[in-house]
């Protein structure tokens, strides 16, 4: 191979490091695919562990962690739409929070088999609020294996087949290894229906019979917040502002506050790019991760 | 380094990992080691500031589905970057979709220091709009060979295309980039 010239190596010295991700970035990106694995595990195991049994109770837990109401509907319709994704196969990244889902769904399905507690094995490494989030988290265990324990269900050994049938398509779904890749072949593996294919949405019922004050709040402040960001990403503002709206009425003061509002900031940006808002947002969450995105988006023009 | 936790995600995937295979890495060693190298490829790749977030996300979400299946057979710079290209033309594909807007050329992380900015900045904004330029597949040559210092078989690997081709395809992209300095260098020399 010819080399370059020293100019030209020059400059790429120059320019190289321009492209790396600040501490910010790479904390941020940890903390939203935190979120996303979690999202996972309610929307996951919502639509893709079916009606009954010991799948079904790590679900009912989930869903009564959502408080009901609303937001309930919002985070089963999620597991939904994300199962939709992955049967499609198509757009995988350009639905950003959906298609997040679906892969965080596809984890899940994993998971589950391995067992209940799991899930949050996995999000812990991730914690970026170690005190609040795994206290939380550990809620949820607790309520998870009440609701198991209080609520046996008959099936529960066949549940537990189905979900561990859950698993081998996971597993084997070849990533084919890169050398094995046809560069013509870019789409992620639509093999990802053969995941959900188990999945059976419409036999569960799991919200009417379950009262559990103990709840995740914050898998769904999580998925209300995919939900923003998913649409935001697609351009629909006003799905995205409704699921921030839902946020707010349901988490005035949630975990994920300043989330939110970084969020909704970027949309009302994307509306209108208006540096005052990004003014508003750093003087109110000084030192949010999410301040350095609010102001490109708003200084825009 | 992220501190590990000893019930974590490491020891679920080597867990269920088959005997025969190595050691899978831990998710979070890759993230902590691999995420700049992720995060720059998928930039290089051409994915606009402010889709890098969920670009980035994506890909470690399938790193995370498919780290028990990684084999050691290749590197693991050369899987993850098979990875990224795979989610990121796939995000590239969708965003033309649904994207009526271009995006602004500014960049996301604003904590750089200010002094020496200035021509880093243009260097990089030089960088980018040469990169542009060039054809999908020379660009991700030029990338991994002249700014990720990899050899033509790892390049080959990653990008699934034989050895000679990734050598022609560099080829071109030196040629092409070297152009393009001789374009700039009165600018370069001025400013810096």
């Amino acid at each position: 191979m010819n080399e370059l010239s020293p100019e030209a190596k020059e400059l790429l010295t120059i320019a190289s490091g321009a492209d790396d991700p600040s501490i910010d970035d790479k904390a941020r990106v940890r903390r939203a695919l935190m979120a996303a694995v979690a999202a996972g595990a309610v929307t996951g195991v919502a639509a893709a562990a079916g009606a009954s049994g010991a799948a079904s109770s790590v679900g009912t837990a989930a869903s009564a962690a959502t408080a009901g109401g609303a937001a309930g509907a919002g985070a089963v319709s999620v597991g939904a739409a994300s199962v939709g994704a992955a049967s499609v196969g198509a757009g995988a990244v350009g639905g950003g929070a959906v298609a997040g889902s679906a892969l965080g769904a596809k984890v899940l399905a994993l998971l589950v088999a391995v067992g209940a507690g799991t899930t949050v094995a996995v999000t812990k490494p991730w914690s970026e609020e170690p005190s609040a989030v795994e206290a939380r988290e550990q809620a949820a265990v607790d309520s998870r294996s009440q609701v198991t324990a209080e609520r046996p269900r008959t099936s529960a050994a066949t549940s537990a087949q189905q979900a561990s049938d859950v698993v081998p398509p996971v597993v084997d779904e070849s990533i084919a290894a890169p050398s094995e890749t046809s560069p013509e072949a870019p789409a992620l593996d639509p093999s990802g229906a053969s995941t959900s294919e188990p999945a059976r949405p419409s036999t569960r019922r799991p919200r009417e019979n379950v009262v559990a004050p103990s709840a995740d709040t914050l898998a769904t402040e999580l998925v209300l917040l995919r939900r923003a960001r998913a649409a935001l990403a697609a351009n629909d503002l006003a799905e995205a502002t409704r699921a921030l709206d839902e946020h707010t009425a349901t988490f005035a003061d949630g975990a994920l506050r300043a989330e939110r509002e970084g969020t909704r900031a970027l949309v009302r940006c994307a509306e209108r790019p208006d540096p005052e808002v990004a003014r508003a947002f750093a003087s109110a969450h000084p030192g949010s991760p999410l301040a350095a995105r609010v102001r490109a988006a708003c200084d825009a023009e | 380094m992220l501190a590990v936790s000893p019930s974590g995600t490491n020891e679920e995937i080597e867990a269920s990992g088959p005997r025969s295979r190595p050691v899978v890495p831990a998710f979070d060693r890759v993230y902590e080691e691999h995420f700049d190298f992720v995060w720059r490829s998928a930039r290089r790749l051409g994915v606009a500031d402010e889709a890098l977030d969920d670009v980035a996300q994506e890909i470690f979400l399938v790193v995370h589905r498919k780290l028990a299946e990684f084999e050691g057979r290749s590197s693991l710079r050369t899987w993850l970057y098979a990875i990224a290209r795979r989610v990121v033309s796939d995000h590239r594909r969708s965003a033309r979709r649904k994207r009526p807007h271009t995006p602004l050329p500014e960049t996301l992380s604003s904590t750089a220091t200010p002094h020496g900015d200035a021509v880093r900045q243009q260097a990089a904004t030089i960088l980018h709009a040469f990169l542009e330029s060039l054809p999908d597949e020379q660009r991700e040559v030029f990338v991994l060979a002249e700014l990720e210092q990899m050899t033509a078989p790892e390049i080959a690997e990653a990008t699934a295309a034989p050895v000679n081709t990734v050598y022609s395809r560099l080829r071109l992209a030196r040629q092409a980039f070297e152009r393009c300095v001789a374009r700039h260098r009165a600018r370069l020399g001025r400013e810096s």
